[in-house]
């Protein structure tokens, strides 16, 4: 079945079939009650309302833990722990490079 | 082979600056909310399903409209949003597969048994017994007409493996049937 005429004769003998199905589903969307403009426009005002308030939520959180991971830093320096605090900064120079080069990327498990 | 989802027309309105005319997208989404619900009611079987399904697709629509492209028509975006939605959700799927056995016998808003023909309904056990990997290629090659490129295109699969489900998936589908139907002979 390499091309769409091949599937076409293939799918014929099921055709009355499917288009049985097709036409008893057509009814059912046909009967299905359509919400309201309304109804959308307060999804669309919503939807976006919550997007909005993410959006802000976001960018006031990136200075706050930026902010609270440089004091965290700084706390440790001041307390004498230089050494400890450089092992951390070159370890993660370090491996770094590795980790973006070798992580695999997440594969998307398939629905059966 | 059935209806293309309506190209262009109306999606065609927006200009870019769409998230701030909730009324312009609003009324898009209501005139495509039949498509889609339909959609999901060949895909799902299950028209309570496939009312949160479609709400799900609309909700999503509003909150990723700045990555529609206007290449497609809005009906086919909402359509691949939907496809994508539906499977990546599926483990909820799942679990409402089971409950959709005991909605099946009961009087969602499907038509009498009377009333319905012996293929829908043969036509339907079939393709509730299709896994969803080879039915969804199948519902919208057969009942939307899009082309293998676009179905790759939606479901993210090479046009390869798209080609092999649309054929694995007919095969399937006919053995099923001429079981059922050798078993009526019986």
């Amino acid at each position: 079945m390499k091309n769409e005429n091949e599937l076409s004769q293939a799918i014929a003998p099921i055709k009355p079939s499917l288009d049985a199905y097709n036409r008893e589903v057509e009814a059912m969307v046909t009967a299905a009650p359509v919400p309201p403009l309304p109804y959308f426009q307060q999804l669309v005002e919503e939807a976006q309302k919550t997007a909005r308030r993410r959006a802000i939520l976001e960018t006031l959180l990136f200075p706050v833990v930026a902010l609270l991971y440089l004091a965290g830093v700084g706390l440790l320096l001041q307390n004498g722990y230089l050494i400890p605090v450089m092992m951390g900064y070159a370890g993660v120079a370090f491996s770094l490079p590795f980790v973006i080069l070798l992580a695999q990327p997440k594969q998307k498990k398939e629905v059966e | 082979m059935k209806e293309k989802p309506p190209t262009k027309g109306k999606a065609r309105l927006f200009s870019g600056r769409e998230d701030r005319d909730p009324q312009t997208l609003a009324s898009l989404l209501q005139t495509n909310y039949r498509q889609v619900l339909g959609y999901f009611i060949k895909l799902t079987q299950d028209p309570n399903l496939a009312q949160d399904l479609t709400q799900e697709t609309m909700v999503k629509a509003i909150k990723n409209i700045n990555q529609y492209r206007q290449e497609a028509s809005f009906a086919t975006w909402l359509i691949s949003i939907g496809a994508n939605l539906y499977r990546d959700g599926w483990r909820r799927q799942k679990r409402l597969e089971k409950r959709y056995e005991a909605l099946y016998t009961a009087e969602y808003r499907s038509p009498p048994p009377e009333s319905t023909g012996i293929n829908a309904i043969a036509i339907k056990e079939a393709l509730r017994q299709l896994p969803l990997k080879k039915r969804t290629p199948l519902v919208l090659k057969y009942y939307y007409d899009f082309t293998y490129e676009e179905i790759a295109g939606i479901l993210k699969i090479p046009v390869g493996t798209v080609r092999s489900r649309l054929h694995a998936a007919v095969r399937e589908l006919r053995l099923i049937l001429a079981e059922r139907s050798g078993q009526h002979e019986k």
